[in-house]
């Protein structure tokens, strides 16, 4: 018997009016959109009334497209889970992959944590990106002061700038220097360049700062949100790294927004590690190519947590 | 499972993740990887009073001073059984949790 191999699921967030919907809506009908299942809170939300053909299951509307867009009733487990068995028994087009549109309140962390932890769904589904829209015009002002907007943006492997035509240079610069702040590991892309789901792919996976810390460096924005970065000239000690990161997460998962890692380690390659609150990825062997230097680069970005005890804490514990 | 010492496959948890692609295969190495879990979480509990062990290669024990006991599955749960068994919460960032010197390397 074959095991298939997990769908992969693109999280897409990001602040209410961000644009969410204006791009998923560009992107289905994009010509890379493929067999795509979306699952949205609401129909009406995503504005695909241009977009439909017909009911063809229970909260199921075929698009024009070719994809499908169910609506999410109750639990965002058995929304997947449906979805993926409705497609098997062949009552709805099949796909190769999911996008997940969250509401613009919503944590991503809370369903970062589904996606990973719950034992039926890690086998099925595997995250691919975390894209989070960031609205150009309201985003360093309005939406920067929610602390949904910060976790939002802290989750992302990519930045999608909406509305980027509305404002100046200047400001897009200073937004998009606001953004590296709050999360330096998140690759920032223009949604007008960006049309269909090909253009974030390949994208954020690995990006780590390209900044040359001196050893480390911290950052405070007006968000509340810190980061501390920092960079190893030797191999690291995995275990003791793993050993003390779980007791952090575990003590301080709440305040830690977002941990991004690629290690350096003694016994192999780069890997990656990669966490939202006390959500971890299973670390990942990366290509040897894609770390040639040899350093290990470790972001952790946080709110209302002592930068400075944290570098401390990992001095003492992990060594550097 | 290993026919001869009965011992499952590595378990699923991130913190169990091994480096060597092959260790899945190799039953010497996830015991040493294993040690040096504990080796680790004990560095961290130095001040504690409380320490960790093997258990028959597939669970851990930490053991309190008056020797209560607890079993846990990975590393993650050693935090939470201090919390909930032991009556203490380990904060790695909490200078009096810091060991007396750096780590060795």
């Amino acid at each position: 018997m074959t095991r298939q191999a997990p769908i992969p699921i693109i999280l897409l967030t990001g602040f209410l009016g961000a644009g969410k919907t204006t791009w998923l809506s560009r992107a289905l009908r994009h010509e890379s959109a493929g067999r795509t299942a979306v699952l949205v809170n609401e129909f009406g939300e995503v504005g695909i009334d241009h977009l439909l053909v017909g009911t063809i299951a229970p909260d199921t509307v075929l698009l024009n497209s070719g994809c499908i867009c169910c609506q999410i009733r109750g639990e965002l487990k058995d929304a997947i889970l449906d979805v993926i068995t409705r497609a098997k028994r062949g009552e709805i087009p099949t796909f190769e992959k999911i996008v997940i549109e969250t509401t613009g309140l919503a944590d991503p962390s809370q369903i970062l944590s589904t996606l990973m932890f719950d034992p039926v769904l890690h086998n099925q589904v595997s995250l691919q990106h975390v894209v989070t829209v960031a609205d150009a015009q309201n985003g360093a002002t309005i939406h920067s002061a929610q602390p949904e907007w910060v976790g939002q943006i802290a989750a992302a492997s990519v930045l999608l700038l909406t509305k980027a035509d509305l404002v100046s240079s200047s400001k897009l610069q200073a937004l998009r220097m606001r953004l590296a702040l709050v999360n330096p590991t998140a690759e920032q892309l223009v949604a007008q360049d960006c049309p269909g789901f090909r253009d974030i792919d390949g994208t954020g996976d690995s990006h780590l700062p390209t900044v040359n810390f001196d050893r480390s460096s911290q950052h405070q924005d007006g968000t509340g949100a810190q980061t501390l970065s920092l960079t190893l000239e030797r191999p690291m000690d995995w275990v003791k790294f793993i050993v003390w990161l779980s007791a952090l997460i575990h003590r301080h998962g709440a305040k830690l927004l977002r941990v991004k890692c690629l290690l350096n380690t003694e016994e192999t390659g780069p890997v990656l590690i990669d966490g939202v609150g006390h959500t971890l990825h299973h670390p990942r062997h990366l290509d040897s190519e894609v770390a040639s230097d040899e350093k290990s680069r470790l972001v952790f970005i946080a709110r209302d947590l002592d930068m400075t005890q944290l570098r401390l804490s990992f001095e003492k514990f992990v060594g550097t | 499972m290993c026919g001869l010492c009965g011992i499952f496959g590595s378990d699923d948890h991130w913190s169990a993740a091994s480096l060597t692609l092959s260790a899945s295969a190799d039953p010497v190495g996830r015991r040493r990887d294993r040690n040096a879990r504990i080796s680790a979480v004990n560095q961290m509990l130095s001040r504690q009073r409380i320490q960790l062990s093997d258990w028959q290669g597939q669970s851990y024990v930490l053991r309190g001073p008056t020797g209560q006991q607890s079993i846990v599955s990975n590393v993650t749960e050693v935090w939470a059984s201090l919390e909930d068994d032991f009556g203490k919460k380990f904060d790695p960032l909490d200078v009096a949790n810091f060991p007396s010197e750096g780590p060795s390397t």
